[in-house]
């Protein structure tokens, strides 16, 4: 049973959840796009994945998260709609509001990159880095221009795991948390 | 037409797909993931302008690039569902003719939240005509960006082409491994299907229309 129910409409054949449209997409797909999209852009595409993402992830979870939940449940809420739709999981317990680093030992994109692909020079969870920045911008009350999320290791790049450095300009809570 | 398309929606669109304790949705021989349409809309049309904008004379290859992501969706994702036990035990039952794969494999891609897929024409072989109500890839670009001067169902167009040639090209039917070189003996050999988008919603037109035919 999944936390955060999707409502199919058959008349429309949509999937949707907190106001967003969702498509299964499988690894082979996802990386092909990735690809794809970064042969046309160069260091370019890494930027753009990174907002598509945040811009996506926040309009949803500004309907999940309600505001009078304690940060650890935002997270929490954050973490678990992560895992329902397959994007991975990862361990959020060294941050702050201050920032901090964010691990991940299962990741969709690197995996699924390097069984496509093989190994590469660069990071690939874009994707992600998005994902934890909105996570992070709304479970810290933050605006989207106080967070910036890079990955610094990724398993498609052969590391152990994947590591994401959070950075907050200012480094307050909103929330008293 | 033997298949109870409503039947299979229904039972695909119930299928438990949810991540694992790793967050992974393993299913069908590949990770699957819920993915936000807003997230590869944007992605992919952003790129596609900066293309236009600025190298117009590498449109065509970066829209080959994105078809063949959806090439490679149906492949493996299509592919991999006709050879799940969930087809055998939802669709198989209802198969009574060669082309009832085709409306088959067309009921599940109605339980993807893809839009509403009908098929128009079929000639076995030869041609597959697919209309779209409200694909998401045009409902994506309709309310960010002015009207098309192209087609925009680049997922769509890649997954028109690999019904016929998982059906038509290659044999699904006789259950081969789904690898590369599977891949490119039957999407990428003389006589491959390809799919042209031939009215976009995007463009202005009611609904999104594909005709997949053979490559000369």
């Amino acid at each position: 049973m999944a936390d955060f129910p999707v409502q199919f409409n058959p008349a429309l054949n949509q999937a949707r959840l907190a106001g967003s449209n969702m498509v299964f997409h499988c690894h082979y797909y996802n990386c092909a796009v990735h690809k794809a999209i970064e042969e046309t852009l160069g260091d370019q595409a890494t930027g753009l994945f990174r907002e598509t993402a945040a811009a996506a992830v926040r309009s949803q979870l500004r309907h999940l998260i309600d505001t009078h939940d304690a940060v650890i449940t935002r997270f929490s809420k954050g973490r678990t709609l992560f895992q329902q739709l397959g994007f991975g999981s990862f361990d959020a317990q060294q941050l702050t509001s201050a920032g901090g680093v964010v691990v991940s030992n299962s990741s969709h994109y690197a995996l699924g990159w390097l069984s496509q692909y093989g190994i590469r020079e660069t990071p690939v969870c874009q994707f992600i880095e998005g994902y934890l920045k909105a996570l992070v911008e709304i479970a810290y009350g933050l605006a989207p221009e106080q967070v910036a999320v890079r990955e610094t290791d990724c398993m498609a790049k052969g590391d152990a795991n994947c590591r994401f450095v959070v950075e907050v300009s200012d480094g307050e809570d909103t929330h008293g948390h | 037409m033997a298949i109870d398309e409503n039947a299979v929606v229904a039972a695909c669109s119930h299928l438990p797909l949810i991540g694992n304790e790793d967050g992974l949705i393993p299913a069908f021989g590949l990770y699957l993931t819920r993915h936000y349409a807003d997230f590869y809309n944007r992605s992919s049309f952003e790129a596609v302008r900066q293309v236009e904008q600025y190298r117009p004379e590498a449109i065509l290859q970066t829209e080959a690039g994105l078809i063949e992501a959806g090439m490679l969706c149906a492949f493996y994702t299509f592919g991999g569902i006709m050879l799940s036990q969930e087809w055998e035990a939802v669709v198989t039952p209802m198969i009574e003719s060669d082309d009832d794969w085709v409306y088959g494999v067309i009921a599940v891609v109605n339980s993807l939240g893809w839009g509403k897929w009908r098929l128009e024409q079929l000639i076995p072989g030869e041609r597959l005509e697919i209309s779209i109500a409200n694909s998401y890839e045009s409902a994506g670009w309709i309310g960010h960006y002015p009207r098309s001067q192209r087609p925009r169902c680049y997922l769509a167009q890649g997954g028109c082409a690999g019904i016929m040639n998982l059906l038509y090209q290659g044999d699904i039917r006789q259950a081969p491994a789904l690898n590369p070189d599977y891949f490119q003996e039957i999407f990428h050999s003389p006589g491959s299907f390809r799919c042209q988008e031939i009215a976009c919603r995007t463009m202005g037109d009611d609904m999104c229309r594909f005709v997949t035919t053979r490559t000369l």
